[in-house]
This record gives C-alpha cells, structure tokens and sequence, in this order.
C-alpha cells in the first residue's frame, strides 16, 4: 500500500498515525508528477492529498482512507467493538473535520494584521470546535477508551493545527477550561506507540514552515 | 429511537431515508424547547439538527447517526461488506458532506441577483462537487452496486439542494456532461422503497420554502 502526501499536512498526517497505530503496512511517497497532473487528478478529481493505493484499488480523502486502512491492515483494531462507541469515535473525527479543521485553517492563511473582524470571527470558531471536542472527549487520556482509536489519530493533526495557529494570533489559554483536552494532548503525544511517527510528522511540519518562511522573505526583498 | 429534527433539513431527511430503506421505524419530532435551548445544548453542543436518541446512547451529526442506524436496525445493510466499497460510499457521502453541501448552502443563503463575487465561486464549487460526484459515481441507477446504499441516502439531500440552488441562481443544463448523475437522479426518484419518504420529504420541503417566500417553491429541485 502506498500513501501519497506530504507529513506537513494533517490530513496526510492523520493516515500515517494511522497506519502507525496499526504497527505498519503503507509507504508513504510524493506523488510522482504533483498532485495537479492529469494522473493524480484521474486518481482524485479534488486534486487534493492524500490519496491511497492499494493494488487497483484508490481513494482520497483522510477520513475515508483511515476507516479502510484500519479494516484492511493487520494490528489492534482502531474502532472499538460496540456500535455506540464506533459512533462516538466517529463523532470525534468529524467534529474536528467540520469544525477544528475549516476555522483553524482559515486562521493558518490570514496574516497576523489582517481583517480583525474575519480573524474574530475564525478565533472564535476554533475554540468553539475544541470546546465541541471537550464535551465529547474521554478522560482517560484516549479519546475514546482505553486504547488508540482513529479519533487519537484524526484528532492530533486538528488540535495541534488549532494549537498552532492560535499561538501565531498571539491567543493564550489554549487548553483554559478544557481539562480532558489537555490531558489528553499531553498523554498522545507521549504515546509509545505514535511518538515515533509524531516525530516524523514535527520535522516536516517545522520543514514546511521554514519554507514558506524563506520564500516569504524572499518575495519580500524581491518587492522592496 | 428518536430522531430530532425537521424534513427541511437535509441532514435530517438523510437519516429519515436511511431509516426507510432499512424498513425501519424510528420517531421524528422537534426538540420541545427548540435547538438552542439548554437541554438540547447537553445533547449536542454544536446546537444543529439532527440528534439521534437511543435509550441513553446520544448521536449527533447526520452521517455518523445513518452509520450508526445502519449497524443496529434490522433490515438490508446500507454498506456493502468489502472494505473496498465501503470506502467508495463513504467517499460519495464525503464528497457530498465536504464539497456540495458547504457550496450550496452558500448559495442558498446568498440573494438572487446578489453579490457576483460571493455567488460566482460558490456557482463554481457546486458545479466543481457535482463533477467530482460524477467521477465516482456508478451508472447503474444506485450510486453505488445495485442496491441502495447510505449514499444514496445522503447524496439525494445534496443533488436536490444543488439543483435547486443553481437554478435558482439561473443556471440551465445542470446535468450537462454528468450523464450518470442524470441517470442516478432520475433512477433514484422512483425508487419503490424510496419513494414515499421522498414525497413526504418534498412535501415539507415545499411547504419550508413557501414560507420562507420562494417564488417557485420546490418546482426547480425537479426540473432539468
């Protein structure tokens, strides 16, 4: 099996914690021609990362990828057994789809002086959505049971997202009045079983955004 | 089980269709005190319809409710048994809940005639949606195999509301080169287990619009 994408986005991030959680199973690679050629977008239409191929079987999107890639790779079971607790764990990762993801985001590509009310307006709709995650969150120091669910995995990408970009809008208490949810950062992220990927994952990210840093600055003298 | 909410929402009909195709019964009714209230807040804090109650076991969020309908109601499964299918029905929900719904919306809200730099990309990614729907969609009547599945269930919300919404915004030949969207949405329609959710659907989809003051209520979602 095969993943395509780069570690510096969360959404490839979430399936490469995945497929660790698993112990193993997928490469992970650049898609040969970039994710706009004619081949990739034959592959995925929303041109987007990552994808997955498994034999002659493909298919993009992270929370889809995550669903089969626990079913069909060997490892401790990412869903737990009963139907109600499948549903929690579903619940988690789609809280962070529709509302950590898109508002974090948002505030990842406004610059730090831009549209104050545009700004507000995203802060305020990402600690809505960590505060959506809190209400739903176990407390044992796993999203949901005691042990790894694809709701540690998805969820890692969009609280540290969240994280990160409140830290740029110079916003503090990040983890004020959400206990579970800080208890929860500090245990998966010295999770045995993940650390070794969330290292990985550290370094593209730092990789990326030293990038877009120098090409910034680049830019920047080029238009001075 | 209980089912919170009202047809005119897409998300709720979703989970209505999904209810029906199981040959299931579960009770839809409107929270009491409405979705804003306190009580409906401690059941789901995102404050949005539908919820699901099932003894003490409390779901929110349309796609992980019909997941979770379709694994404990008894009836035909809405997810085919190989991993493979099952990731390309969640990918068409995916698409429709990640793509079409949040564009569409945008142009549901947007006035007629409006402000061309909101309605035009909004124009834009519905038709970009539908197009990626097309790409995965099968041309056998179902969206996927030959029997319903839950992407039928949500994809139809999706379609109608897109159809509605470009029409509504004037656009003509929505169907052009989508020929198996044409195919399915014809096919779907006059689906004998469907149907008569369907027309209990448009009933109060048609009754919402009027209200709300549409010139053409519901007439457009059926025409090409």
């Amino acid at each position: 099996m095969k993943l395509y994408g780069s570690l510096a986005s969360p959404f490839v991030a979430r399936c490469w914690l995945t497929v660790a959680a698993k112990g193993g199973g997928a490469d992970l690679a650049m898609y040969d021609g970039g994710i706009k050629s004619d081949r990739y977008l034959a592959l995925n239409p929303m041109g987007k990362m990552p994808l997955l191929v498994d034999g002659d079987v493909s298919m993009p999107e992270s929370g889809v990828i995550c669903e089969y890639l626990d079913e069909t790779l060997p490892g401790p079971a990412l869903m737990p057994t009963d139907v109600a607790g499948q549903a929690r764990v579903r619940l988690l990762c789609r809280i962070a789809d529709l509302y950590v993801f898109p508002p974090a985001l948002s505030l990842l590509r406004l610059p730090k002086d831009g549209d104050a009310e545009t700004i507000e307006t995203a802060r305020i709709n990402t600690i809505a959505g960590l505060n959506h995650i809190e209400h739903f969150l176990a407390d044992t120091g796993f999203a949901y049971g005691a042990s790894l669910t694809l709701a540690d995995t998805t969820l890692h990408g969009a609280v540290g997202l969240a994280v990160l970009v409140m830290g740029i809008h110079g916003m503090s208490g990040r983890f004020e009045g959400r206990p579970k949810l800080a208890k929860w950062w500090t245990a998966v992220n010295e999770n045995a079983t993940l650390k070794p990927a969330l290292d990985e994952i550290e370094v593209s990210v730092r990789e990326f955004r030293e990038r877009r840093a120098a090409e910034a600055a680049t830019k920047k003298a080029a238009a001075g | 089980m209980k089912l919170y909410g009202a047809l005119s929402s897409p998300f709720v009909a979703r989970c209505w269709l999904a209810v029906t195709a199981k040959g299931g019964s579960v009770d839809l009714v409107e929270y009491p005190d409405g979705i804003t209230s306190a009580g409906y807040r401690a059941l789901n804090p995102m404050s949005k319809i539908p919820v699901l109650v099932d003894g003490d076991v409390v779901i929110p969020e349309s796609a992980v409710i019909c997941e979770y309908l379709d694994a404990v109601l008894p009836g035909p499964p809405l997810l085919p048994g190989a991993a493979a299918a099952r990731a390309r029905v969640r990918l068409l929900c995916r698409i429709a809940d990640l793509y079409l719904f949040p564009s569409a919306i945008d142009l549901l809200v947007a006035p007629v005639g409006g402000d061309a730099a909101v309605i035009e990309p909004a124009m834009a990614s519905t038709v970009a949606a539908l197009g990626h729907l097309e790409h995965f969609l099968d041309d056998i009547g179902f969206a996927y195999g030959t029997s319903i599945t839950l992407a039928d269930c949500t994809l139809h919300g999706g379609v109608a509301l897109a159809l509605m919404v470009l029409g509504n915004h004037g656009m003509k030949n929505r169907f052009d080169g989508r020929p198996k969207l044409a195919a399915w949405w014809g096919a779907i329609r006059q689906d004998p287990v469907l149907k008569p959710a369907l027309e209990r659907i448009k009933e109060v989809v048609v009754a919402y619009e009027r209200q709300r003051g549409f010139a053409a209520p519901g007439a457009q979602a059926d025409s090409r």
